[in-house]
């Protein structure tokens, strides 16, 4: 950049200087010949440094290339993440106690630092299970299954349930 | 001139972008109106993301504004605003713009009328002068020159002042960009459009960086060499260098032509794609969920879509937060150039029946370079926009 400005100034300075000699000069024929020597002066002071950029081979494009890295901010998708993870738990809590099944807690466990949430592992807690009456005939494992499966596409081996 | 086709066609399409991205919003606010419980649950859902969001750089620049800004913002904190746009309360916002704007234009033509009465005054001095100096050639050519050199003083005091102007609003727009895109790419990245966020990454680099660089590095020098040679070309009659501006200029035009083109095709085929191959996935993905069992898969995802849509709606408040304060940054020193430009314009064209076409030339010449900046500023704020407003289409359909 600095080349570029020098270039400029050097034109400025030359057609300052011409029409500073050309404002000094009595009118003669001296003085046209004077004249048209500024001129060819003027055209090599501005063709001259076109050259040098032509054959300099430093110039780097990749500069302008340099960047600063954008980052998201893992925080907040770690929170949406936990937000999902657990209207998900409500859900399936909540699909339970319509099935007569209370004091059920689900844990699903998934990466909530990566941005797409993948689900690994759901473990049903069954230590305050209270079984309503007009249910107790059923299967609680697998009612249980079937409610979680509503809300997660998960192979049934990774359900895992603690009593 | 190509250039105030380009610059009418910018006006053109920011003025249609403007009000589809409100509409977007206010679309999302009323169908959530039918249900109440959702919504409430949606507001807590919303406030409580905004909580969890990072926007104290946003807030930063806010903090900073001055007051004619907050006036075409409209607005007292981040925050409220963003809750405003939620909500869809936008009403009495267009009056105290127009009035913002209104008052601004005022007082800056005010402020320039000493540099167009004491450049007319020289003008009109150096023309008597001419007229007493008899039959002497060069004494003239010294009046002229003494003059002239005045007036460019005067000129250029108030040239350099628009020029750190022009390069301060550049640098400005591309820090709101540093500001912005990363929530915005969050948000999206929270919503399910990674292929977007893998697509846009790039994209935004290019344009906070490799975009800004060659706008501060090339354009803005190329503009202040035009400046110079304008003022060295109408110095005296027998050497002209004006072809030298006209080149400058040519090539100042194809460069931001050329960015201009790269960037929009870039954004566009390549933006358009990947938001596609968002939606379909997260669809395919809601299908085989809601498949498993079919009756209650609708209800599967409301719980989710509670939090999806919260997401969405903070995503195309911020790109509506971050539009609103690009222009309320961007208008009052837009308009202090615009002006300059106008009344230098103004200047030339009254000096104009002089005898002396030299400082009419000169004059209006200089009005002519300082469209480049004007342009600079809205094609960067043009390229913010549309990337934006690209962001906040790409909305996975819930």
């Amino acid at each position: 950049m600095s080349a570029v400005s020098a270039w400029v100034l050097s034109i400025v300075g030359i057609i300052v200087l011409s029409i500073v000699v050309d404002l000094i000069l009595p009118k003669s024929s001296t003085a046209d010949f004077i004249k048209n020597i500024f001129a060819y002066v003027i055209i090599i002071v501005i063709i001259s440094p076109i050259f040098n950029f032509l054959s300099n081979k430093n110039f780097d494009i990749s500069d302008f290339f340099e960047s600063n890295e954008i980052v998201l901010q893992e925080d907040f998708l770690s929170s949406v993440n936990k937000q999902m993870l657990n209207s998900l738990e409500e859900k399936i809590e909540n699909d339970t106690k319509n099935n007569g099944l209370l004091g059920v807690e689900v844990g699903l466990t998934a990466d909530i630092f990566e941005s797409k949430l993948t689900i690994t592992k759901v473990s049903v807690d069954l230590t305050d299970l209270v079984i309503q009456e007009n249910f107790e005939h059923i299967n609680i494992k697998t009612s249980i299954k079937q409610s979680v499966l509503k809300f997660v596409s998960i192979g049934e081996e990774y359900i895992i349930f603690y009593e | 001139m190509t250039f105030k086709k380009f610059y009418a066609l910018i006006l053109a399409i920011v003025m249609v972008l403007i009000p589809m991205s409100y509409c977007g919003i206010s679309v999302y606010a009323s169908q959530t109106d039918s249900e109440t419980t959702l919504e409430e649950e949606l507001e807590t859902t919303v406030d409580e993301q905004l909580a969890d969001l990072d926007l104290s750089q946003l807030n930063e620049f806010f903090q900073n504004f001055c007051d004619d800004q907050l006036g075409i913002f409209g607005g007292t904190s981040i925050i409220e605003k963003l809750q405003q746009i939620i909500n869809g309360d936008f009403g009495d916002d267009s009056a105290s713009f127009i009035s913002a704007i209104g008052n601004l234009i005022f007082e800056e033509v005010i402020s320039f009328l000493p540099l167009i009465s004491s450049i007319i005054a020289i003008a009109i001095l150096s023309s008597l002068l001419m007229d007493l100096k008899g039959n002497s050639k060069s004494i003239g050519d010294i009046i002229h020159f003494v003059c002239y050199g005045v007036i460019i003083i005067i000129i250029i005091s108030c040239a350099v002042k628009m020029i750190s102007l022009a390069s301060l609003v550049l640098n400005m727009i591309t820090g709101q960009m540093e500001i912005v895109f990363p929530i915005l790419l969050t948000l999206l990245t929270a919503i399910g459009g990674t292929v977007s966020v893998a697509v846009y990454q790039p994209a935004v680099v290019l344009l906070t960086s490799v975009v800004a660089k060659i706008f501060t590095n090339i354009l803005m020098p190329i503009f202040i060499f035009t400046l110079v040679f304008s003022i060295i070309s109408n110095l005296s009659n027998t050497i002209k260098l004006d072809k030298i501006s006209g080149f400058l200029s040519t090539v100042f035009k194809w460069i931001i032509g050329i960015v201009f083109t790269i960037f929009m095709g870039f954004l566009a085929v390549k933006g358009i794609t990947a938001g596609s191959i968002d939606t379909v996935s997260f669809k395919t993905a809601r299908y085989s969920l809601s498949t498993y069992i079919p009756i209650v898969g609708g209800y599967l995802s409301e719980g989710l879509n509670v939090i999806l849509a919260s997401c969405l709606l903070i995503k195309n408040a911020i790109g509506t937060c971050g539009i609103l304060i690009l222009f309320a940054s961007i208008i009052v020193p837009l308009l202090e150039i615009i002006l300059f430009m106008l009344v230098l314009k103004f200047t030339g064209a009254i000096l104009q029946p002089l005898s002396d076409s030299r400082i009419s030339n000169f004059i209006s010449s200089i009005s002519k370079a300082f469209i480049m900046p004007i342009v600079m500023i809205i094609a960067v704020s043009f390229m913010y926009v549309i990337f934006v407003g690209l962001i906040m289409c790409t909305s996975i359909s819930l």
